[in-house]
């Protein structure tokens, strides 16, 4: 007989049943406010802090928001009710990752295989994100014991991030290394304790202290006036000018667009499958419109509130008009480490908001970094029928050694690369076939109903439109620009510098094994799934 | 009248936003020289974080809102 090229599961009122049951055995949020805490901390990180601005500042200014917003009503919005429908849908089958859920969604024995990416991506990126969260956390020590405080120029404070990054300072690797394990296992302990007692818990303590946080330091960067009153110009209004002047002209430029809509779809920590896993453990009823909603709108606030009012402005208050370009130009991770601590030896109080910046960073990092690792965690629990807590202890062995390689040869560009498979590629490519999947092949029509279910808000009609032609075509065009100014050049390896090149080479090795070790477990999994389907039906039989 | 007061909070709340960095920088400022820049923000500059941190935060407003109308 030929299968027909799409075949849906259409399900029964009784098996609607029983995949409640199935569904309802798993662990659940134990309230609303707990998973939109949880899904904002996976899309407040480090690049709401630090990303945000410096892209602001370098496309446009003011006039970025357009395209900002634009990206988030088209791109940012639809992906992330995307995503907490489709989470939401998997989890009633027990499934809470890409490879199950995607086959509740469609019959197709293969789909469970390019699923593999919603595990894989967020792994990737785990492998390097905790390493550089550790040096959040490091630095919130350095600031509180002074460790930084001899560090007058822009040089001595590259030297004291590059000595401890490359572990040639005092200790050698050790104080990385160090940092790195305590980050580590705070992470996979609040993971030990589970979805309601561990996640929703430390999110319900983290949030609200990011935005405290993050408030304080804004109103501090606010207050700074102009500290050196013989350069007048030095001063908060034109710190916020940098920012937010617009060049309209810029928006001509199709690069402006792509970095609008990048940044849009890499701060929502859609398009990877970590929200489909949070979502999963939704009740089938529990609203996901109004609560993707919330969780977007506290990403943004984050974003571009707090974070266009703290790094750039203070940079220009303390730098001035010629020296922010530079420092600009600089990127992200030379801001934060070089630029803030420089700040902070300057200003009263210095140590406290040294250590409130880098908390505010590390704290950020940690709810992210928690919810990279939960598609792993939940596929071996739900795919496997292992404990969560057998599951997160084998995941974080192994997760471990993965990580190494980011700590260990960070300066050999291993997390570059990391970065560009995990965390650019996986992530377009994912969303793209996501966003086909939902609307084209599951079907705009039952994916409405679906979205529907138990929601406190009707999205607007419009939006049916947008999810089905829009936002595809926009993930589309975001692939094919990527692909054709970056992407051909980072695969062929043209940017890396020839002693780097063997990092580079192994680097690929380990994620190539790593996707068909994940490939293999998939398919032992639905093996094993089978094997009980089948001794299950000759049980019932005799 | 609840809408009036309703309409007023908003209007209350784009001029506080409006000058927030111009009290911050009176505040801070205090007792000293204005400072003499042409590098100032433009009305463009003014207008886009205006209307930016608007949009913000009555999207967050209105969903709080929402959220805690409907129970949990």
């Amino acid at each position: 007989v030929k299968r027909p090229l799409l075949q849906f599961p259409n399900y029964s009122e009784q098996e609607w049943q029983m995949a409640d049951n199935n569904g309802n055995s798993r662990e659940s949020w134990g309230s609303k406010m707990g998973i939109i805490l949880a899904v904002a901390g996976s899309a407040v990180g480090l690049g709401n802090f630090l990303r945000f601005p410096v892209q602001a500042a370098e496309n446009g200014g003011g006039a970025f928001l357009i395209p900002y917003f634009i990206s988030l009503l088209l791109l940012g919005i639809p992906l992330m009710w995307i995503e907490w429908t489709v989470g939401r849908y998997g989890g009633a089958f027990g499934h809470g990752t890409a490879p199950g859920v995607f086959q509740s969604m469609w019959n197709n024995r293969l789909i469970k295989y390019f699923g593999v990416i919603g595990v894989f991506g967020p792994t990737v990126i785990l492998m390097f994100y905790i390493s550089i969260e550790s040096w959040t956390l490091a630095y919130s020590y350095y600031s509180l014991t002074g460790a930084y405080a001899d560090a007058l120029t822009q040089e001595q404070m590259v030297s004291f991030l590059s000595s401890y990054q490359g572990g040639v300072g005092e200790g050698g690797v050790w104080p990385a290394l160090g940092f790195f394990v305590v980050t580590f296992v705070v992470n996979f302990v609040v993971m030990y304790y589970g979805i309601a007692r561990g996640i929703e818990r430390f999110a319900k303590i983290a949030m609200p202290l990011l935005f405290i946080m993050g408030l304080v330091l804004a109103i501090r960067v606010l207050t700074f006036g102009t500290p050196d009153p013989l350069k007048p110009d030095w001063n908060l209004v034109n710190g916020l000018a940098f920012l937010w002047n617009p060049d309209f002209s810029l928006l001509l430029s199709s690069k402006v667009w792509l970095a609008a809509a990048g940044q849009v779809f890499f701060t929502l920590s859609v398009g990877i499958g970590m929200i489909i896993t949070y979502a999963s453990y939704l009740k089938r009823d529990d609203d996901v419109v109004l609560s993707g909603l919330t969780a977007v709108s506290m990403n943004t606030f984050a974003e571009v509130i707090l974070g266009s009012s703290i790094v750039i402005p203070a940079a220009f208050i303390f730098f001035g008009p010629v020296e922010i370009v530079s420092i600009a130009e600089g990127g992200a991770f030379n801001l934060g480490f070089v630029t803030m601590p420089m700040i902070f030896n300057e200003i009263f109080g210095g140590a406290f908001f040294g250590f409130l910046w880098f908390s505010l960073l590390f704290v950020a990092g940690i709810t992210s970094s928690i919810s990279l690792a939960s598609p792993a965690v939940c596929f071996l629990e739900d795919e496997f029928g292992i404990t969560k807590r057998e599951a997160v202890t084998y995941f974080g062995i192994v997760c471990f050694l993965l990580c190494l390689p980011s700590v260990l040869f960070l300066k050999n560009g291993v997390v570059d690369e990391l970065d560009f498979w995990g965390g650019t590629f996986c992530l377009v490519l994912f969303a793209t076939v996501e966003t086909i999947l939902f609307g084209w092949i599951f079907g705009i029509d039952r994916a409405w109903e679906e979205a529907h279910r138990g929601a406190n808000l009707r999205i607007p009609k419009f939006y049916k439109w947008i999810i089905k032609y829009v936002t595809p075509l926009f993930l589309f065009l975001i692939l094919g620009f990527w692909l054709v100014e970056q992407g051909w050049n980072t695969l062929m390896m043209k940017d890396v510098p020839p002693e780097n090149v063997p990092y580079i080479i192994w680097t690929r090795l380990l994620l190539l094994g790593l996707f068909l070790g994940l490939g293999i477990l998939v398919r032992a999994a639905w093996q094993k799934k089978k094997k009980q389907d089948r001794l299950e039906a000759e049980g019932l039989q005799s | 009248m609840k809408r009036v007061l309703k309409y007023l909070a908003v209007l209350l709340s784009l001029i506080l936003l409006w000058s927030l960095p111009a009290i911050c920088q009176a505040a801070s400022n205090a007792g000293e020289t204005a400072a003499t820049t042409d590098l100032g923000m433009t009305v463009g500059g003014w207008a886009m974080l205006i209307i930016s941190w608007s949009a913000i935060l009555g999207l967050g407003f209105f969903c709080f809102r929402l959220l805690l109308k409907t129970k949990d």
